[in-house]
């Protein structure tokens, strides 16, 4: 009998190796994703503001590695937690073992792709002190709680609401932080003078197409990874949400890449290489929340919705001059939000669309009203303290000359520049 | 009690069975979204490739036909490639649109696999497409790739007519990349060479934009290629995963000598001239080298891969040369790397398979198959991709306007061009390299920002009372 016993220990063992592998595989593949953030904000920005959003991000994956270390994981994921808050776990005490070690890599590499989000709306003239600050508060008070409500037990989550890789958990907040961060700084000067349009494009495009075709792949592992196992089954799940990934990506990719061809079918620059890769982002931003348990067909409409849903999040953001400089806003606040509610229609065990009830619809709602206006509230009381300080807005001057050149010293690569 | 230990016996094999489908799908499923980083290799080596005022609409083509051949393989192509096989085993006849997959789970890590495949296959038909085909006739030719003609060739490879005769292609370098290189070449002599490429006159015009660019790329795909060759065991449970860590070494070692030779034959030959060292050489040698190993490297000893790169840089030289004397433009050399040396690659397991090549005395057999089916690959490819020219020929939907193509797709149809700096070489054509010149352009450059910068600032102050 204790041959047994050990066989059974033996695949309990393997079980877990099993696991723990695949997470860690996940958690690096989730921390590329910066590498994808950095050239996606600095190929849109002008090309003299480029380092500077760069240092953004480098600086905000720094911070929120620390602060989850510190108390966020513990917030969020803390073993004995009640349904508003986690409560162990903090400043690395009390991992019981390589499983929790290796769910802290993910879900802290999942939390600095979030902060990364908020710095899209800081892009291009917010102060480097006041970013860190709003980034500090953000993976210390804003994010942790959302992922506890959704992901760890919390009280959304025993209501019913599915989110499974986090679209309303991740992106509808971390994107209203991105609205309420641009709204609070004023767009960047002479941004709807439609004399200067030109000089805000996007100066590489080249570097955008970099950075989503990295994340696409990343993508993968973020939504894969969110089975945090693959044993007893899970493997389905994965497989299912890697597959939805795929075609969701390229849907969105398409959507938006023909919208602009229609739109712009008689004058020069009808196809558009920035317009393909955000597409590309808003399929993979919508499918994020559902992906585990719909169809494929299900999988191609989302993200299909979430292109059109994107073009018109962009215009209504260009009607209210509120300014995005890499359209983090239309990606994912919109499509995050179009994603969270996109569950309760298409999943196959609670979605309308199967005929099974409006509950999972009305859960959905309450949800990412929930998390948006959490994360509207503390972002609006931290910038209005960091206005208070004098740490938001850059001088008029540095703006003008360039954040790289003025704050930074150089800009990106000495070239000399084509005169428009 | 004797009872109670064969039901827990069974129930423990149960289990060790469910975990060993688990760990197949993470494999299968996990190489399958590293491969798709392949098309970020592809979009920056054919970006580079190509001159600067195309760059864009290039990666543009890449990246449409990642999002087709997803699509595509979704709604048509794995059921073709991989459903169950009709009677004359020419195609599948299930799996379409993904209905059964809800029943066989193990269907979403084989489809995320075959369809990163398949995005890569459609970009190296791309290549051929580079730089004057217009972008909705590329949309529509990779479409038919991505639907009907690849995953035709794969079924026939991996489950058809030819797999039953012995056809042995572990990661497809008869089936994927001699199909798409041979698709290249058909293209792109449909559509006939860049206007002035054999143009003595305009050589210089045509070298590579960006060698880093090149660089980038090809060392993202070397690693991703090593999950394209690996991740073909579809499996790491019952002793696959020694197959595995065998084809990524033979993965390596193939990349490497073929890299290595290339860039030793280039600097032989251009000994005394001032571009001896080249790192499109290297890159390039480094593909032929991994497209060469590709089809045999689950039972080959690593010797053979070593052996088996140089072969490929050997005929990727070759096939280039014959192009150039052809007159046939290849902008990115898609036909010497995918075709040439997919072509080698498809007959390596007829000569160094373990079970099955000469070289350990099994016969020739292996070898006549191979033949078989790359005849078969070419001949269909062939067909297809000329049919579908000469219809997009007669739409008009194939070569872009010599207008357009004289300025560059890119300012004309694509909104712009890449970056904007002006590239060295667009002044060289005009005279020669002037070091003084440069420091001078500079120099007047900044004083033009800087006066346009103090003229925008004194109109903001006065807008701003």
């Amino acid at each position: 009998m204790t041959d047994l016993g050990i066989a059974i220990e033996r695949m309990e063992q393997l079980k877990e190796s099993i696991d723990i592998g695949y997470l860690c595989i996940c958690a690096a593949f989730v921390l590329l994703m910066q590498v994808g953030f950095a050239f996606l904000e600095g190929g849109c920005l002008r090309y003299k503001d480029m380092q500077s959003i760069m240092l953004k991000i480098f600086m905000n994956t720094c911070v929120t590695v620390v602060i989850w270390w510190l108390v966020g994981y513990g917030i969020a994921f803390g073993s004995d937690s009640k349904e508003f808050v986690g409560s162990s776990v903090f400043v690395g005490f009390d991992m019981k073992n390589s499983k929790h070690l290796a769910e802290f890599a993910f879900q802290t590499a999942v939390a600095s792709a979030a902060t990364s989000i908020v710095s899209g709306g800081a892009a291009g003239r917010m102060t480097y002190i006041g970013y860190f600050i709003l980034s500090v508060v953000f993976s210390s008070v804003i994010y942790p709680f959302c992922a506890h409500w959704g992901f760890g037990n919390g009280w959304l989550m025993k209501l019913g609401y599915h989110d499974y890789a986090g679209s309303g958990t991740i992106h509808a907040s971390a994107g209203m932080g991105a609205l309420m961060t641009t709204m609070l700084l004023k767009p960047r000067n002479q941004r709807f003078n439609p004399k200067y349009a030109e000089h805000f494009e996007p100066n590489n495009p080249i570097y955008i197409t970099l950075a989503c075709l990295s994340l696409w792949v990343c993508w993968c592992f973020f939504n894969g990874g969110s089975s945090l196992g693959i044993a007893n089954g899970a493997s389905v799940f994965m497989s299912r949400a890697i597959m939805n990934t795929f075609i969701a990506g390229a849907s969105g990719a398409l959507t938006v890449f023909f919208i602009f061809y229609l739109m712009n079918i008689d004058q020069g620059n009808k196809y558009s290489l920035v317009m393909i890769c955000n597409g590309n982002l808003a399929g993979l931003v919508a499918i994020t929340g559902p992906c585990d348990n719909v169809d494929a067909w299900a999988a191609f409409v989302i993200g299909i919705l979430g292109g059109m849903m994107m073009v018109f999040a962009n215009r209504v953001l260009f009607n209210l001059q509120i300014d995005d400089p890499v359209d983090a806003i239309s990606i994912h606040f919109a499509c995050g939000m179009l994603g969270a509610n996109l569950v309760s229609w298409f999943d196959m065990d609670t979605g309308i669309v199967y005929g099974k009830g409006g509950y999972q619809f009305a859960v959905q709602m309450l949800g990412s009203f929930i998390y948006i206006g959490w994360s509207a509230l503390i972002h609006l009381i931290t910038l209005l303290f960091i206005d208070k300080i004098g740490f938001l807005r850059v001088t008029l001057e540095e703006e003008h000359e360039g954040l790289d050149p003025a704050t930074m010293g150089c800009c990106a690569y000495e070239m000399v520049e084509l005169q428009q | 009690m004797n009872e109670q230990f064969n039901q827990a016996h069974y129930d423990i094999k149960q289990q060790i069975t469910h975990y060993e489908h688990d760990l197949d799908h993470f494999w299968t499923t996990l190489t399958g979204a590293v491969v798709l980083i392949m098309q970020l290799g592809f979009a920056f080596l054919e970006g580079g490739c190509v001159r600067y005022r195309n760059i864009q609409s290039i990666i543009i083509k890449v990246y449409a036909n990642t999002a087709i051949s997803i699509i595509m393989m979704w709604i048509v192509g794995y059921g073709l490639m991989m459903g169950k096989t009709n009677d004359s085993q020419f195609n599948g006849i299930s799996g379409f649109a993904g209905f059964r997959f809800k029943d066989h789970p193990e269907s979403y890590a084989d489809f995320v696999f075959n369809t990163a495949l398949a995005a890569a296959a459609n970009s190296i038909v791309s290549g051929g497409a580079a730089e004057r085909m217009s972008i909705p006739g590329y949309i529509a030719l990779s479409a038919l790739f991505s639907g009907f003609i690849y995953p035709i060739c794969i079924h026939w490879a991996y489950k058809g007519w030819l797999y039953d005769l012995g056809y042995h292609d572990f990661a497809g370098s008869g089936a994927i990349h001699l199909t798409a290189g041979i698709g290249a070449l058909v293209v792109t002599y449909m559509l006939r060479p860049r206007t002035n490429r054999f143009n003595p006159q305009f050589e210089s015009q045509f070298k590579p934009s960006n060698t880093t660019f090149i660089c980038l790329s090809c060392l993202t795909l070397y690693m991703a290629w090593m999950c394209f060759n690996s991740g073909s065991t579809l499996a790491l449970s019952d002793g696959s995963v020694f197959t595995v860590g065998n084809s990524i070494a033979n993965t390596m070692v193939g990349g490497a000598s073929g890299g290595l030779f290339v860039f030793f034959y280039h600097y032989f030959t251009n000994r005394n001239t001032d571009n001896r060292f080249s790192l499109v050489m290297v890159c390039n040698g480094n593909l032929a080298g991994l497209v060469a190993v590709t089809g045999s490297n689950d039972e080959i000893e690593q010797w053979a891969a070593f052996l088996i790169g140089i072969i490929g840089g050997i005929i990727y030289i070759l096939v280039a040369k014959i192009l150039h004397k052809l007159q046939i433009d290849d902008p990115v050399d898609a036909i010497p790397i995918h075709a040439g040396c997919g072509l080698a690659g498809a007959m390596c397991p007829g000569w160094f398979d373990r079970r099955r090549g000469i070289y350990y005395e099994w016969g020739a057999y292996q070898w006549g198959v191979q033949v078989l089916g790359c005849v078969c690959f070419i001949a269909w490819s062939v067909a297809w991709h000329y049919v579908a020219c000469k219809i997009l020929e007669r739409l008009n939907l194939l070569r872009v306007h010599n207008s357009i193509e004289m300025e560059g797709l890119d300012p004309t149809i694509c909104g712009g061009h890449a970056f904007f700096y002006e590239p060295v070489r667009e002044q060289e054509m005009k005279e020669p390299y002037s070091f003084q010149r440069d420091i001078q352009q500079l120099e007047q450059v900044k004083l033009n920002e800087m006066e346009i910068d103090e003229r925008n600032l004194s109109i903001f102050k006065q807008a701003d009372k």
